[in-house]
């Protein structure tokens, strides 16, 4: 099974009742090539789902697609924008532990030259993880941007 | 498994996913139209990495769920 260490930043407007949100995450996440149409990819931070796919774009997007599911339920339970920062930045600071060592093992493997791709990008391992959430009291067109997408933590 | 391993559980359905509690962490479970719910492969990796997350004893959960081996 070959694992690579994953970096991957999204950003996305979210509708709650009453409010309009933009959540911008750096994360982290593990993806693992179990068979050669297995992949799985699992979060570490923010933990607590994974998705998987019968290729690593698949099984990339159907992990997007599960994050955004994530968000989305938080949206439905919540009275207000306040309770809905708090229960993504519980969401994102519920760190898979175990994912996490494997991770780093993960990022040893790279570095060392063992495990490699061409098919993402590499950015360090140590860039910062953040979480931010923030209310949109007056939506402009200067606020859409994409997100940096998935790379390879080297 | 959850109720023989993970003692103080909780399961909440939500709109697109199954939350599952225990300790201070929540794995969320996929349901719904997409049908994974139905797909035993897909469903036996989201529980082999649910009990990875929840830290729940691994031994107790292969012993009740043999096809987590």
């Amino acid at each position: 099974m070959t694992s690579y260490p994953l970096l991957f930043g999204f950003r996305d407007v979210i509708q709650g009742d009453g409010f309009i949100a933009r959540v911008a995450v750096q994360g982290r996440a593990l993806m693992q090539v179990e068979a050669p149409e297995e992949v799985w990819v699992e979060g570490v931070n923010p933990g607590g789902f994974a998705a998987s796919g019968h290729s690593q774009a698949q099984a990339l997007e159907s992990f997007r697609q599960s994050y955004l599911a994530i968000l989305f339920d938080i949206a439905s339970d919540v009275a207000d924008f306040a309770a809905f920062q708090r229960g993504v930045e519980e969401f994102f600071h519920d760190t898979n532990e175990p994912a996490s060592r494997d991770w780093d093992a993960a990022v040893a493997e790279v570095r060392a030259g063992r495990t490699d791709t061409d098919w993402l990008a590499k950015r360090p391992a140590d860039t910062p993880r953040s979480i931010e959430v923030v209310r949109v009291e007056r939506p402009t067109a200067q606020d859409n941007a994409l997100g940096d997408g998935a790379a390879l933590a080297a | 498994m959850l109720e023989a391993c993970a003692e103080g559980f909780t399961v909440e359905d939500k709109t697109h996913r199954r939350w599952v509690r225990f300790g201070s962490h929540t794995f969320h479970l996929p349901l719904g139209e997409h049908g994974t719910r139905d797909d035993p492969e897909i469903q036996l990796g989201q529980v082999k990495r649910m009990v990875r997350h929840l830290q729940i004893d691994a031994r107790c959960a292969e012993r009740e769920l043999p096809q987590l081996r």
